[in-house]
């Protein structure tokens, strides 16, 4: 009598894993989007529309270019979830310019522990049902 | 290698030839660019110290936080591109030297994280770099 593997199970795993990794990303990007889609707690500059962000805040929404770039894409074999086709502002947020402040949004993302509870949450309702 | 050998990402960016802007004390305080404008390169750091993951080893807290440095001042050339790169490389070569933090206790770790590619400003007319380190701290015990 030998042990033999259930043929099945592999793809039935890797088919889960990938709505997973499908439900982690998308939730990730929900996430961004309601983080950048919120006015800020800083100074209210004349020509913006929106009150700015303090320091240590997520960016706040003024012209909505860098909220609407945001998505989760498949990418190859992977899901990808961040700014496609980036403006100019996502990059120089992270990095700032000469006389800017940085309002480093993804890698402030990327530390926070909200997003990580919810993608958690999103894939682990996947791996239940 | 421990020792009482300290090193604060100030001093990095002091021992690499950077001009940090300072108190009226004359103590770095680089969290602003220096006023005025120095001709040489110079660097301003921002720590996020808003985000913050928790990781329990062994009874201590293990907290993260995050300082971008960023680095100004170089010429539009050639010669300012290179140095700037340079600069740069040498920041993410000596990051995991970095042991101390002001204001936070006990760095266990500092790693290079994320950095930009060197760009131009066309407005001031200047090379510019920045690099993300990583640091973690213990929180929780007693120093």
């Amino acid at each position: 009598m030998t042990w033999t593997e259930n043929p099945q199970l592999r793809p039935m795993l890797l088919a889960l894993a990938a709505l997973a990794e499908q439900a982690g990303a998308q939730e990730a990007a929900a996430f961004l989007r309601e983080k950048l889609n919120q006015p800020g707690s800083g100074n209210k500059w004349p020509g913006l529309p929106n009150t700015s962000s303090a320091p240590g805040e997520y960016p706040a929404k003024q012209s909505g270019k860098l909220l609407d770039s945001i998505d989760a894409q498949p990418l190859g074999q992977f899901w990808a979830f961040g700014s496609f086709n980036a403006p100019p502002e996502a990059w120089g947020l992270e990095y700032p310019a000469p006389g800017h402040v940085a309002r480093p949004w993804l890698s402030k993302a990327l530390a926070d522990p909200e997003l990580r509870e919810r993608v958690f949450h999103a894939m682990w309702e996947v791996f239940r049902h | 290698m421990g020792g009482v050998q300290t090193l604060t990402v100030d001093q990095l960016l002091f021992q690499l030839g950077l001009v940090l802007n300072k108190d009226a004390a004359g103590i770095p305080l680089s969290n602003a660019p220096p006023s005025p404008l120095p001709k040489q390169p110079y660097a301003v750091t921002q720590v996020m110290n808003g985000s913050r993951e928790t990781s329990l080893h062994g009874g201590a807290h293990t907290r993260r936080v995050q300082v971008l440095i960023s680095i100004y001042g170089f010429t539009p050339d050639v010669a300012g591109l290179q140095s700037c790169s340079i600069v740069l490389a040498h920041l993410r070569a000596r990051a995991r030297e970095v042991d101390r933090l002001l204001g936070y206790p006990r760095i266990t770790e500092c790693q290079a994280a994320d950095e930009s590619p060197v760009m131009r400003d066309a407005a001031t007319n200047q090379h510019y770099a920045s690099i993300r380190l990583v640091l973690s701290f213990l929180q929780g015990v007693t120093p």
